[in-house]
C-alpha cells in the first residue's frame, strides 16, 4: 500500500530514498561522536585540576559518576540511547543541556549560512553569465583572472583582512559581535567570496556546455537572440548540477563558519563548538557533530527536491 | 505546380580559417526552389549538405563564414553580412527542421511553450492566436490529443512525436521557405515514410518550399520533386527527381545508383561499392573532386573543375558527360522535350 | 568465461595490447603552458627564498622581546616583529618549509591510500565498495575542519600527529575518483583481454587500472595541496593545530590578530606567504589540468 501510494508521487518517493541514505550517513556521525569521547579521555582530569587537594578518590569518583569507568558496549549502547532521545548530555562548563546549547546557537549559523550562499550563487551566476556573453573578450578575462586570485586567498586571512580594511581602517562596518544587520556583512562576505571561484567556474561550465547541446539550434532557427537563448533556456537547463553542488557544499561551508564565527565573534555553532573543544566540553562537541550532519542530511534533501523541481526529467526516474 | 521561385542560392560559398588562408568546404552552391515544391539535397555524410544550409539560415559555427546570396520572396540576400543581421528572416520566413529529434527541443520547458515562443517573443501574434496557431498545427500533423500534447515535456514524447513536434514548430510562424536536415535518420523504417508524406502533404497544401536534406536516395526519389546531388562541396547533378535518380548522367550519380542494394539481387552478388573514399576539403585540388575514384577519369578531368552543364533540365557537373551529350546535342534535346512532363 | 590457468603456464605478454596511458611527460608538456610554467616558477622560487631564509634568518622562535612590535622594515626584522619579539620573516621562511612539508605529506599519504582503496572498491566491488561509498557520503556530511578540530582535542599538535590526522579525511576524494576510473576502465576489451590471459588481479590493478586514473590523480593532488595547506595553517590560527616550537604561518597570522591597527605587518605578511603558495599550487593544477584536458572537480564531487 505504501509503494503504491509512493508510486504515485516522485517527490515522496525521491524525499523517502533520501532519507533513508541520511539515516545512514546520521548513524555514522553519531558513531563518529561516540569515538570522540572514547577517545578524549574522560574529563574527570581537566574539570578538577584547577581544585587543589583534589585527590584519587574524588577523581575516580567523578569518573564513575560521568560513565566512564563502564565497559565499552555498555558505554555505545548508553550513547546510541541517549543520542536517539537527542539527549547529549550536559555541558560542563555552563551545567546546561548540550544539545540545547547548540540549537540555541543554531539559528545564527545558519543565518549567516543562508545569507552568504544566497549571495554567492547570485553572484556566481551573474558573473557566469557575463563570463558566457562575453566569451573571451574583456570582461570574461577580468572575471577569470580576478577569481584565479582569490581562489589563492585562505578563507580566515581574507577574513582578518576585511576586518582590516572595513572595520579598523574604514570604520564603516562592525568587527565583532551580533548586533544587528550591520554586523552581518562582514562575516557574509568572508564565508561568500572564498566559495565563489569554484560556483563560478562550474556555472559557467555548465553553461557553456548546455550551450552546445543540439536544441540551442533550434531556439536559433525560430530567430531568437543569444540573449533569449541564455537567459530562457541555458540557465535552466545549467542549474540543477550548481544546486547539487551547493548542498555538497554545504559541508564545506558549515566549516568554513567556524573560522568566520571565530573571528568575528558570531555566536553561531562553530564558535560554540571551538570554545567546546578548548575546554573539552565533549557533549557539547558531540552535539555540534550530530547536528551538523543532521543538517546536511536535510539540506541535500532539499537540494534534491529543487533540482527535481527545476528539472522535469528527473521526476519521472526513481533516485 | 507553379514555376514561382520561392528559394534560390546563388554561388553559396562557406569558408573555413586555415593557417594564414582560408580553405573552402562548399564550392558555390546554385539551387532554386519553387513554391508548394520539395526539393531533395542528398550527399554522403561530410559531402556539405547540412553546412550549405546553415549558411543559409545565418547559423554557421564560430570560425566558419559564408559569401554568395540567397534570394527570397524576390528579396536578395547577401549571405557575407553578419548573420545577426539576416536574424529577420529566420523564424520568420525561413524555418528549419534539425536533426535528432529527441535533442532539438528543450527539456525542461514544456512543448507548447516551445512552440508558441518564437512568434510571441518576437511579437510577430499574440499568444492567444499563438496557441491555436499551435493547436491547429498540432493536428495537422497529426496529432488526434493537441491539447494533452502541448502540456508534455520533450521526454515524454517518443522518436516519431517529436520529429512531428519539431515540423509543427517550424511552420509556426508561416513559413515560405522550410529547411528539413536528415528527417528520419532516428527513426524506425515505417515513421520515415508517414513523415515524409506529411512534409510533401503540407508542402503543397500551404505552398511552402521544402529543402529536404537526405543521405537516403529511395527516400528522396519517392518524395521529392526536384534533387540536387552534391559530393564534395559540390552540386554535381541537379533535376527532377524521377530523371536523376533513375537516369542519372553524372558518373557519381551512377555510382549511388548501383550501390544501392536490391532485393532482387541474386544471394551470391557482392555488394558493390564505390571504390575509394571522399576526399577532405583540403585535398581537392583544381580538378573535378570525383576524379580519384571516377571510372570515367580523363586528364582534362584532373586539372579543370567542370562546371554544371549540359541539358538545362538535368546539368551535371563532368567534362565527359557533357562533351558527349553535347556531340548528340540535336537528338538529346528532342528527347528531352519529348520526355518532360 | 574461465581463465586458462592451468593451459597457460604464466601470464602471456601480448605486445602491443597494452594501453599507454600516462601521457609523455617532459617537452610536450611544458611548452606553450603558461600556468604550468609560472606555477612551476613560483613555486621554486618560494622554496629558494625558504630555504635561503632559514639558513641566513636564525631561529623564528627566539624572542627578542626588546625589539615587540617592530614595524616592517627595522634592520633586523625586514618583515617586523610579533609582539614576543619573534622575526616575523624568520617565521614565514621556516613556516613555508612546515607548511610545505606537511601538505606534501598528507596529499602523497592520502593519494597512495586512497588510491589502493579506490581499486580495490572499484575493482572488486562488493563490501569494500560499500563501505567506502558510505565513508565518502559520511566526509561530505562532516566538514572537514569540524572533525580536525573536534579531533584535536585528542591528538596533540605536533607535524607528524597533524598529517596522521589530515590523512584521515584526504585520502577519500582519491578513493571515490579513483573509483570511478576503476568502474569505466574494467569494462574495456583490453581488461578482459588481460584476465583472458591469465593475469592476475593485482597485476591488473597495478599495471592497467592505476595508470589509467594516474592523470585524474596528479590533478587531483595539486587541489589537495591547497586544501591541506589551508586545513593546517586554518587549525594553527584557531590554536587547535601546530604551536611553537612548531612554526606555523597560520599561528602567527593569529598572533597578529589583535594588533590588526597598530601592528599590521605580523597578520598580513604570513598571509601573502600562504597566498603566494596556494597561488603556485592553483597554477600548477591547472595547468596540468589543460594539458591532461580533465576536470577533476567534477568527478570528485559527482554523486
Amino acid at each position: 500500500m505504501v509503494r503504491s501510494a509512493l508510486a504515485r508521487h516522485p517527490f515522496a518517493r525521491l524525499a523517502f530514498s533520501r532519507l533513508a541514505q541520511g539515516v545512514v550517513v546520521l548513524f555514522g556521525a553519531l558513531l563518529v561522536c561516540f569515538a570522540l569521547s572514547a577517545a578524549t579521555g574522560d574529563p574527570a582530569d581537566a574539570l578538577t585540576v584547577g581544585q587543589i587537594g583534589a585527590d584519587s578518590a574524588q577523581i575516580d569518583a567523578l569518573r564513575d559518576h560521568l560513565g566512564y569507568g563502564d565497559p565499552f558496549l555498555t558505554r555505545l549502547g548508553d550513547f546510541f540511547a541517549h543520542a536517539l532521545q537527542a539527549d547529549f548530555g550536559s555541558s560542563y562548563r555552563t551545567g546546561g543541556d548540550a544539545l540545547g546549547a547548540v540549537l540555541a546557537a543554531l539559528p545564527n549559523t545558519l543565518l549567516l549560512v543562508a545569507c552568504a550562499l544566497t549571495l554567492a550563487i547570485s553572484l556566481a551566476i551573474v558573473l557566469a553569465l557575463i563570463s558566457v556573453m562575453h566569451r573571451n573578450r574583456a570582461a570574461d578575462r577580468s572575471i577569470r583572472g580576478a577569481l584565479a586570485l582569490v581562489q589563492g586567498v585562505p578563507d580566515f586571512w581574507l577574513a582578518v583582512m576585511l576586518v582590516l580594511l572595513f572595520s579598523v581602517t574604514l570604520g564603516w562596518l562592525p568587527a565583532i559581535g551580533f548586533d544587528g544587520p550591520r554586523s552581518l556583512i562582514l562575516p557574509t562576505l568572508a564565508l561568500a567570496i572564498p566559495v565563489l571561484p569554484t560556483f563560478v567556474r562550474l556555472m559557467r561550465g555548465n553553461l557553456l556546455d548546455v550551450m552546445k547541446l543540439d536544441f540551442v539550434t533550434s531556439v536559433r532557427a525560430k530567430g531568437l537572440g543569444e540573449r533569449d537563448v541564455v537567459l530562457r533556456h541555458a540557465v535552466r537547463n545549467a542549474l540543477p548540477p550548481l544546486i547539487t553542488f551547493t548542498a555538497l557544499q554545504v559541508g564545506w561551508l558549515v566549516g568554513g563558519t567556524i573560522i568566520v564565527e571565530t573571528i568575528f565573534a558570531w555566536p553561531g555553532i562553530g564558535n560554540l563548538a571551538v570554545d567546546a573543544v578548548k575546554a573539552r566540553d565533549v557533549g557539547v562537541v558531540q552535539a555540534v557533530v550530530a547536528v551538523t550532519a543532521l543538517s546536511y542530511v536535510l539540506l541535500n534533501l532539499v537540494a534534491d527536491l529543487l533540482v527535481a523541481a527545476a528539472d522535469p526529467r528527473i521526476r519521472m526516474v526513481p533516485a | 505546380m507553379s514555376g514561382e521561385t520561392a528559394l534560390a542560392l546563388h554561388d553559396v560559398r562557406v569558408t573555413r580559417g586555415c593557417g594564414d588562408g582560408r580553405l573552402e568546404l562548399v564550392h558555390g552552391i546554385d539551387l532554386a526552389v519553387a513554391a508548394g515544391a520539395v526539393c531533395g539535397v542528398v550527399g554522403e555524410t561530410g559531402a556539405g549538405k547540412t553546412l550549405t544550409m546553415r549558411a543559409v539560415l545565418g547559423l554557421l559555427p564560430r570560425g566558419l563564414e559564408s559569401s554568395g546570396a540567397i534570394e527570397l520572396g524576390g528579396q536578395r540576400v547577401d549571405l557575407a553580412t553578419p548573420a545577426i543581421a539576416r536574424r529577420a528572416l529566420l523564424g520568420r520566413e525561413l524555418a528549419l527542421v534539425p536533426q535528432n529529434p529527441a535533442a532539438m527541443l528543450d527539456p525542461v520547458v514544456r512543448v507548447g511553450d516551445q512552440l508558441v515562443e518564437g512568434v510571441v517573443r518576437r511579437r510577430m501574434s499574440t499568444p492567444a492566436e499563438a496557441r491555436s496557431r499551435a493547436l491547429e498545427l498540432l493536428s495537422q500533423v497529426g496529432f488526434r490529443d493537441p491539447e494533452r500534447i502541448v502540456r508534455l515535456h520533450p521526454h515524454q514524447l517518443s522518436g516519431g512525436m517529436s520529429q512531428r513536434v519539431g515540423i509543427a514548430m517550424a511552420l509556426v510562424p508561416r513559413p515560405r521557405v522550410l529547411i528539413v536536415d536528415e528527417p528520419t535518420s532516428a527513426l524506425d523504417a515505417h515513421l520515415r515514410i508517414e513523415i515524409l508524406s506529411l512534409i510533401r502533404t503540407i508542402a503543397r497544401a500551404e505552398r511552402t518550399a521544402v529543402v529536404l536534406v537526405s543521405h537516403d536516395l529511395g527516400l528522396v526519389a519517392r518524395f521529392c520533386d526536384t534533387v540536387a546531388v552534391l559530393y564534395a562541396g559540390t552540386i554535381v547533378e541537379s533535376g527532377p527527381a524521377a530523371a536523376v535518380i533513375e537516369r542519372p548522367r553524372h558518373p557519381y550519380a551512377v555510382a549511388l545508383r548501383a550501390v544501392a542494394p536490391r532485393l532482387t539481387a541474386t544471394r551470391r552478388a557482392r555488394l558493390t561499392t564505390i571504390p575509394g573514399v571522399p576526399p577532405t576539403p583540403d585535398s581537392i585540388g583544381a580538378g573535378c573532386p570525383f576524379a580519384p575514384r571516377c571510372p570515367r577519369v580523363e586528364p582534362l578531368c584532373r586539372e579543370l573543375r567542370p562546371a554544371l552543364a549540359g541539358p538545362p533540365q538535368q546539368p551535371a557537373a563532368c567534362h565527359v558527360v557533357n562533351r558527349a551529350a553535347r556531340s548528340r546535342a540535336p537528338r538529346s534535346t528532342g528527347e528531352a522535350h519529348a520526355g518532360r512532363r | 568465461m574461465t581463465r586458462a590457468t592451468s593451459a597457460l603456464p604464466r601470464p602471456l605478454r601480448l605486445p602491443g595490447l597494452r594501453r599507454r596511458t600516462l601521457p609523455r611527460p617532459g617537452a610536450a608538456l611544458w611548452r606553450g603552458n603558461g600556468a604550468l610554467r609560472w606555477g612551476v616558477l613560483l613555486l621554486a622560487s618560494l622554496l629558494v627564498a625558504s630555504a635561503v631564509g632559514m639558513l641566513v634568518l636564525g631561529d623564528p622562535n627566539e624572542q627578542q622581546l626588546a625589539d615587540a612590535f617592530a614595524p616592517a622594515g627595522t634592520a633586523g626584522h625586514l618583515a617586523g616583529a610579533d609582539p614576543l619579539g619573534r622575526d616575523v620573516l624568520a617565521w614565514c621562511a621556516r613556516g613555508l618549509w612546515t607548511s610545505l612539508t606537511v601538505s606534501f605529506a598528507v596529499a602523497t599519504l592520502g593519494a597512495l591510500i586512497g588510491t589502493a582503496v579506490g581499486v580495490v572498491a572499484g575493482y572488486a566491488g562488493g563490501i569494500v565498495d560499500s563501505v567506502l561509498m558510505r565513508l565518502v557520503d559520511l566526509s561530505l556530511a562532516l566538514p572537514p575542519l569540524l572533525l580536525f578540530i573536534a579531533a584535536s582535542v585528542v591528538v596533540a599538535p605536533r607535524p607528524a600527529t597533524l598529517v596522521v590526522l589530515l590523512t584521515f579525511v584526504a585520502w577519500i576524494p582519491y578513493a571515490r575518483l579513483v573509483r570511478a576510473h576503476v568502474l569505466t576502465e574494467r569494462e574495456r576489451p583490453y581488461i578482459a583481454a588481460a584476465r583472458l590471459a591469465g593475469t592476475p588481479a593485482w597485476r591488473i590493478c597495478l599495471r592497467h587500472l592505476v595508470p589509467a586514473a594516474s592523470t585524474a590523480i596528479i590533478v587531483l593532488f595539486t587541489l589537495q595541496l591547497g586544501y591541506v595547506l589551508l586545513w593546517e595553517s586554518g587549525l594553527s590560527f584557531l590554536g587547535l593545530g601546530l604551536q611553537p616550537p612548531h612554526v606555523s604561518l597560520g599561528y602567527m597570522i593569529a598572533q597578529g590578530r589583535d594588533y590588526l591597527a597598530s601592528a599590521w605587518w605580523i597578520t598580513t605578511i604570513p598571509g601573502l606567504v600562504i597566498v603566494a603558495l596556494m597561488l603556485s599550487f592553483n597554477l600548477i593544477g591547472d595547468g596540468l589540468r589543460d594539458a591532461f584536458q580533465l576536470d577533476v572537480e567534477e568527478a570528485v564531487h559527482e554523486r
